[in-house]
Order: structure tokens, then sequence, then C-alpha cells
């Protein structure tokens, strides 16, 4: 549900006029650009190519020549030769001392490659560490290039393989229809067709890539714009059983400690949970060959109690002395299976129970009563919180887009008022951190800041948080149209993730590079601390996704419950979870 | 009566690549026409019945597709010193995709048949709603053959049946809902777009024309007047946008400082001026109409003056009521069009 059906008073019309009204403002911008130059053809002219293909082909005719003249020669001559022709005598030399280097190159092959066999790991590691260092070196030189040719004035910066000028103004309307179709205030739709006929105005007007006309050919746009499908309703909600089991396997003769958190069931897939710890340093990294962790991984294999099979294929990822993610079971086990023996890394095999009933959590359902406007500005402006003062600063003010611009637009296009609650809080913060609003909302009263604002900010930077996996496995209630299992929490020192499987997930949408989520995800502990989760990562695909959320700031090591929040457009669901973590290590 | 639209255009006319030779395309009295097709027709039915079409007759169908289409005012010209031009390197790229010989798809649609035949040499249309069209088959090219007279009427019938009934009277054509992959795989194309770009490829005094087309069908006079309402963003853009160089031209404002919206009710609507913080600013309110009637044939500022309305117009003249400056009464002002500018003959 949009908010525009929510909160009936948000007036559509108003917002799709501002947005269009911008893109002709953007477009006269644009026309006072240059027009757009292709990006130069490196090549050497035609005639220098055309001279150089003739020598290539000269010498090439030559070659030929001489090699069949040669032919023609020893065919026509075969009885001329004989023994005692100095030619054939120094042919017969020749062939002999052939023979006696090919003898001595083969013993030697033999020890050369019993030596390089030892060495291989040693020269493989050098190569890895120089070409790390290469890289290094590139960044390195990539930031100092970036670094002084922003110093430079902005004519002696431009290059002709940059992007045109007037791609900002495409990014510009692209970021404002983002922004107003994010928050509900007009349809996608509206913003697939205001963002492709400003784009192609442009095209024609070659402001620029003319060819553009015929056609996205920008990847970022282009994935935008695909609509998910209409998926097929499953029969009933995903079904989510605790497991967790810690469990030891070994990996080139690395002691590996594996935690099988929650499997999980939705429309006729079954996913496992799984962390992976193991000592840092353990795995030399090798860019050129697939990861040893993830080899074993991949290669993990199952029986359940009915003799049925299954092989689990990874996906997830890791660094030195952690891998996380998913074990996906293939096929998923049938029905009325009750457990699946797993053979792990190194051979080990541990026992899954597949109908261990899942904790009894208390959920709890709210009706929500802002806006989809007024939660991502307050969304936004609470993580300016956990920011420092000068990354606020940017983020407000100075950033593209920064958080100034997208309030005052929402404000011109009558998605926020200026008695808005979230703009008033967007004031407060921006009082907390000393700057001025600009323009439009320079006369909003400033909010008092909430009390749990001002306790992220308190909180961050906090390196006191438990260590250990919690099981959670629980199922929440569908929340429009989203339907969420959340798997397992895991929680360490500076930073606690939890990972979440979601059915019916919309798609990621940016509004000129911000993430504008439909929904948004917070907890709360006993002891009052409040708490923002951001997706870090995870996949998507046809309507479900697999989330990797992480809380801001680490937990506290003394809460003993956490209420993790799902905030859609209507509906808010709590489940509170109690903190029995479990040691991996 | 009330002056038709079109009362202010001229015939405009561009030659067009067709089979092995060159052939015009003319606009007259609303109406774009094929020239030198004699038994448009016949073509028609020919392709009715899976035969080949030519690109004359693709143009005049998508012409009448986009008749009301609001993308033509979002990318269309603003002004007459906004070009809008189309690289023979697109052209060529479209051709090579619409080429039946070649890899690429199809052209973008055959035409069958109108409704409304009208007494013009050659094939006209007269509006979206017309059109009736059918999918190629397979790709496949089929040369022309002689129809049965019988066999020709019946397929003529049905064609017309079809438009009257609006079952399958969409503008589109069948297969232009079907994306094809273009360039990089994955990467799409529609008909549509590349119709619109050829469209545009025939040069701006027919993209004025179907600006005004497209103006006219969604004013309160035309096909969709009943339900502006709906499209009033898009065409308060189209008017702002196109508002904002003529009042630059007419008072020297800054185009950024123009505020345009749709006036709906009777009248021409009104201009005033305000002056804010050493600014000058203009609001105008004006039908979606000015934009068919006024802005299109080129005479939204004529003699300092700034035209709103259109009373009498045969081309190439016209009596206009305009305003001199914000605010006042807009006088008559008698037009006349020479060498494509207009000028005031009398006031």
């Amino acid at each position: 549900m949009t908010a525009a059906r929510e909160h009936p008073a948000l007036d559509r019309e108003r917002a799709e006029t501002y947005l269009r009204l911008q893109a002709e403002a953007e477009l006269r911008r644009a026309l006072a650009m240059p027009e757009y130059k292709p990006p130069p053809d490196h090549r050497a002219p035609w005639a220098i190519r055309f001279a150089a293909q003739a020598h290539r082909m000269r010498h090439r005719r030559a070659f030929l020549d001489r090699l069949m003249r040669q032919q023609v020669g020893r065919q026509g001559q075969p009885g001329q030769q004989n023994q005692a022709d100095p030619a054939s005598q120094l042919g017969r030399r020749a062939r002999s001392l052939l023979a006696t280097l090919q003898q001595a190159t083969t013993s030697s092959l033999a020890v050369a490659r019993s030596a390089a066999d030892r060495l291989t790991p040693q020269l493989r590691r050098a190569a890895n560490r120089a070409e790390d260092g290469m890289a290094q070196l590139r960044h390195i030189a990539w930031h100092l290039r970036r670094r002084m040719r922003s110093r430079l004035p902005r004519h002696l910066r431009r290059r002709d393989h940059e992007p045109a000028a007037t791609e900002t103004c495409l990014e510009r309307v692209s970021s404002l229809a983002g922004l107003l179709a994010g928050v509900g205030a007009i349809s996608p739709q509206t913003e697939l067709d205001v963002v492709d006929g400003f784009q192609a105005a442009l095209a024609a007007r070659s402001r620029i890539n003319p060819e553009t006309m015929l056609g996205d050919f920008d990847f970022r746009r282009h994935r935008r714009v695909r609509r998910a499908g209409p998926h097929s309703a499953p029969a009933g909600p995903p079904i989510a059983t605790p497991v967790g089991i810690a469990a030891d396997g070994l990996v080139q003769d690395v002691p590996i400690r594996l935690y099988l958190g929650v499997l999980v069931f939705d429309q006729s897939s079954a996913t496992l949970t799984m962390q992976a710890r193991f000592p840092a340093g353990s795995f030399e990294r090798d860019r050129h060959h697939v990861d040893p962790m993830f080899d074993a991984l991949s290669d993990v294999r199952g029986v359940d109690d009915r003799g049925g099979t299954y092989q689990a294929h990874f996906s997830g990822g890791g660094g030195d002395g952690h891998w996380d993610g998913r074990l996906h079971l293939m096929p998923a086990p049938s029905a009325g299976v009750r457990w699946l023996d797993m053979t792990l890394p190194g051979g080990s095999v541990v026992r899954i129970p597949m109908d261990t009933p899942h904790a009894d959590l208390l959920v709890q359902t709210d009706a929500v009563t802002t806006t989809a406007a007024d939660r991502f500005l307050d969304a936004l402006s609470a993580r300016l919180m956990l920011a420092s003062a000068t990354d606020a600063v940017v983020m407000l003010a100075d950033d593209t887009p920064n958080l100034f611009g997208m309030a005052a637009d929402l404000l011109a296009a009558g998605v926020l008022t200026t008695r808005s609650e979230a703009l008033r809080r967007l004031s407060g913060t921006a009082a907390h951190f000393g700057v001025a609003l600009p323009g439009s909302l320079a006369g909003i009263d400033p909010a008092g800041l909430p009390a749990d604002w001002l306790s992220l900010g308190a909180r961050a930077g906090r390196e006191d948080g438990p260590n250990g996996i919690i099981s959670v496995a629980a199922v929440l209630p569908e929340v429009e149209g989203a339907q969420c299992v959340i798997g397992e929490l895991v929680s360490d020192s500076v930073s606690a993730t939890m990972q979440v499987h979601a059915r019916g997930w919309p798609e990621h949408r940016h509004g000129g590079g911000r993430c504008i989520e439909k929904f948004e995800w917070t907890a709360r502990d006993d002891l009052g601390g409040w708490y923002l989760l951001e997706d870090i990562g995870g996949s998507y695909s046809d309507g479900e996704a697999d989330l990797e959320l992480q809380f801001s700031p680490a937990l506290d090591p003394e809460a003993r419950a956490l209420d993790i929040i799902l905030t859609g457009a209507t509906t808010r669901v709590t489940v509170t979870v109690p903190l029995d973590w479990q040691e991996v290590r | 009566m009330n002056t038709p639209w079109w009362a202010a255009f001229g015939p405009a006319e561009a030659p067009l690549s067709c089979g092995d030779g060159t052939h015009r395309l003319r606009w007259i009295d609303g109406k774009l026409q094929t020239v030198d097709h004699a038994d448009a027709e016949g073509e028609l039915v020919l392709a009715a019945l899976g035969g080949d079409t030519s690109p004359c007759l693709d143009l005049v169908g998508a012409w009448g597709g986009h008749s009301d289409d609001l993308t033509v005012l979002a990318v269309g010209p603003r002004s007459a010193n906004d070009p809008v031009t189309i690289p023979s390197a697109v052209l060529d790229e479209i051709n090579a995709l619409n080429d039946p010989a070649g890899q690429g798809p199809h052209g973008p649609g055959n035409l069958v048949a109108r409704r409304g035949m009208s007494g013009h040499a050659g094939f006209g249309v007269a509006g979206k709603s017309a059109m009736v069209y059918a999918r190629r088959s397979g790709g496949a090219v089929r040369s022309p053959r002689p129809i049965p007279p019988m066999l020709r009427q019946a397929a003529l019938r049905r064609a017309k049946l079809r438009a009257k009934s609006g079952g399958w009277t969409g503008y589109r054509p069948l297969h232009r809902a079907r994306m094809f992959p273009f360039g990089w795989p994955g990467v799409e194309v529609d008909q549509a777009r590349l119709e619109l770009i050829r469209l545009f490829a025939l040069g701006a005094p027919f993209q004025f024309r179907l600006c005004a087309e497209v103006a006219h069908a969604w004013s309160a006079d035309g096909e969709h007047g009943s339900r502006a309402q709906k499209a009033r963003p898009a065409l308060t853009a189209a008017l702002a946008g196109r508002l904002a160089p003529a009042a630059a031209q007419w008072l020297g404002v800054d185009p950024g400082k123009v505020d345009a919206t749709i006036h709906d009710s009777a009248g021409w609507g009104e201009i005033t001026r305000t002056r804010a913080d050493g600014h000058t600013r203009l609001l105008a309110n004006l039908p979606v109409g000015w934009l068919a009637k006024v802005w299109a044939p080129g005479f939204a500022v004529v003699g300092s003056h700034f035209v709103v309305n259109v009373l009498r117009a045969d081309w190439p003249q016209a009596s206009v009521l305009a305003l001199r400056s914000p605010g006042e009464e807009p006088v008559r002002l008698d037009i006349r069009q020479e060498q494509g500018h207009w000028s005031v003959t009398s006031r």
C-alpha cells in the first residue's frame, strides 16, 4: 500500500506536477550546456592504419613466398642429396645434437619440475603480495589524481571521456522521481514515464548520447525500471525451524567451527543459515582461485531419515576468520522428513532435526500513523546521530543529494508541510549540529530531538557488545504483502547482524543514491536502548529476499531481551527475542 | 463556428525513402497524407491480408497512433529556437532494426484501414481511433499480390467494422507491446519509441504540427478533453515549458520565473505579473488549446504582443486576441505569415 492510499490528503497531482516542472527547468538548464561529444576515437587515422595493414600483408606474403620456394626446391631435388653432401652431413650432426639436447632437457625438466613444485606456494604467495602491493599503489594513485584534478579549475578538469555535464540534469530528475515514488507521492509508472521522457528530450537535443533515444543503455536505470513480475501465491507462510547446532569441521587441515542456525522452508526451497569461524590467517588469499572455504562449503551433502540425498549450495561470503551465509538444500526435503544428517567439510556428520518446535516468541501488531515521507526523513535524520559532526554536516547540506535538498523537494511537492513533525525534527537535528536551514526550510521551527535519537549519539562507537549467536527462527505475520522470517542474530563486540528471509519483499528503490525502503527495521532492548538496522547485503530474486541487517550501535551486553520491529506503511510488527547468546568459538 | 485547431498551419511536406524511390509525405488541413501512393487504400487492404506495407504508410499510421501521445509534448520542441534533431546514425539504426531482410524486428506496424475516409488523394489519418493494425506474420515479407474485388471489399469492410466496434481498434500495433532486444542483451526498445523518433525525423514543421495535434486532443474541444484532468501534470509542464521561452521573448522575464496553470473554464484565461525580492514573476493561466492554436503555428509573440487566442484563422492569415502587457485587456490583431514569420498587418 502506498502512502497516498494511506493518507488520502496526499496530493499526487501536485507531486507529479512539481516533478514535471522540475524536469522542464532541468531541460532549460541542459540546453544552456554544450552538446554531447562522443568519446574520442583513440585509433590511428585511417591512412596510417591502412599503411600498417598493407605493410603487414606484404610481410606475410613475402614469408609465404619464401616458404613456398623452399618447399618447391626440396621436392624438386630429392635425388641430389647423398651421403657425401656436406649439407647432408651437417644435417645429421644437427639431428644428433638435437637428440642429445632433448635427453638433457628431459632430465633437467624433471629436476626443475620437482624444485618448482616445492617453490610454487612460495612463489604464488610472493606474486599475490606483489599484486596486492600494486593494487594498493594503483588505488593510492587514483585517489591522488582525483584530488589533484579536483583542485584544478572546472574547465581544466573536464575530460572528453567523462560523462556529459547534462548527465547531472538527468540524475537530478531521476533522483527526484525516485524520491517521490519512494514515498508514494507518485506511481512507479509516472516515475518511469517522466524519467524516460526527459532522457529522450535530452537525447533528441544531443545533450546526452543521441543513441540513448533508442534504449536505456544505463544498466543502473535499467535495473531500476525493471518491475518484479507477478508471483504465484504460495500455500501458507514460510516455516522456520531452529537448529542451533555448533560443530567442528576441517578445511585444508584448518579446524573450522561451524554454527548451523535456522532452517527456513519457503516455496519449495529449504535454506539453512550458517556461520563458520576459524583462526585468522589460516588460508592464503589468492584472487585467482576459488577460496578453499567456498569450495568446502559448496560440497556439503546430506541424507534424510528416508534415505533421500541432498546437495547443499552455499551462498554468502566472508573474510579472514569468518564465513557467513546460507546452505540451500537441493532438492528441498519433502514434508514428513524428521531429520537430516549433514556431512560437513572435513567429514563430520551432524543431525539436523526437522521437527523442532520454534520458541514461543511474543509478537505484537500495531497500526502505523506516520506517512512514508515522514518515516523516510526521520530515518535519515536519526542516522545522522550515529555520524561524526563533520559527516553529519556533509550529509545534511553538502552531499549530492543532501538531506536538506530532499526535504525541500518533499515540501515543494506538497508531500510534507511546514507543520510536519519530521521536518521539525530535521530542523532540530540541523540545530544539534549547528547547521542553518536553507531556503524554504528556514522558517521551520526545530523540534526537540527524541530521547532515542540522542541515545544513539551517546552509544555510537561502543565496542562492548556481547559475543554469540541466537537462532531466532521467528516467522512474522504478513505485513503489506511481505512475509519475513528472522533467522539468526549474531553479535560481536562492535556490531550485530541479523539474517532475514523475506517473501514478497520489494526491490530496492533509490532516490538519488539514497536507499528508500518501503519497510523499516528498528530494535529496542529491555533496557530501553534503541537501535537502527541497515541492510548491508543479501540477495533479491523474484520477490524473495535474503537480507543481512546490521544493528547500530553495538548491542548492550546487559540487555536480556530485544524487541525487533518491522514497520510498513500501515502496520508495525514487534517480536520480542530473549537474548540467550550461544558461544560460537 | 469554432476555428479548427489546424487553420493557422500551412501545408508541410517531407521526402521519405520508400521502396526504390523517394516519396513525399504531406500534412495539410490537420491530416498527414501519402502523396505518391495512388492506391493507398488497396495497399492497406493488402497489408490487412498479411502483405507488406510501405514506410510512407507506416509513418502515416504512426502519426495517427501518436496523435494523443503525451510523450510527444515531453520530447518535442519548446520553441522555434529549440531544434529537435534526429542524427542520421540513429535513423540508420532504426532502419536496420526494421529491415525485414535482416535480423532486426518487424516494422512499426501495418496499417490496415481507417474510419471516415476523406476525399483527399492518398491516405489520411484523423486520429488514433481510426487506426487498425495487423501483425506482420512471422517477420516474413510477402510480396503484394492481386486480390479479388470481393475479397478486397470484405477485408476493407472487416477492418472498418473492427475500427468501429473498438474491439480491435487499438492504436498500438499488436506487436508494439512486444519488446525486442537491442544492442546489449537485456536492453529493450519499444516500437512506440522508434515510431516517435521517425516522426520527429520528418523535421521541425512536422514536430510542431504533431505537438499541436496532441495538445488539441487533450484540450477542451479535443477527443480527451473530458479526461484531461488525469493528464493535468503533464499538460501543465507542457504549457509551462513552452510558455517560458515565449514569455522571455515577450517581456524578457527569466524563464525560470514563469508559472503556468491550466485554464479550464470559459474565456482565454489570465496573465499577471508580480514583483517580489527584485524579481519579476509571470503567472499565466491558459487553456491547453493555446498550445495547439497559438504556440504551435508560431505566433505566441507577434509584434511585442503576446497572443492569447485565435478568433479566426485561414492560413496564412489570422485574427487573434493579444496582450500588450500582463494584466491588460487583450486587443484584436490581424496577422499574416510571410516567409515563415508572422507579423501584424492591422490592429
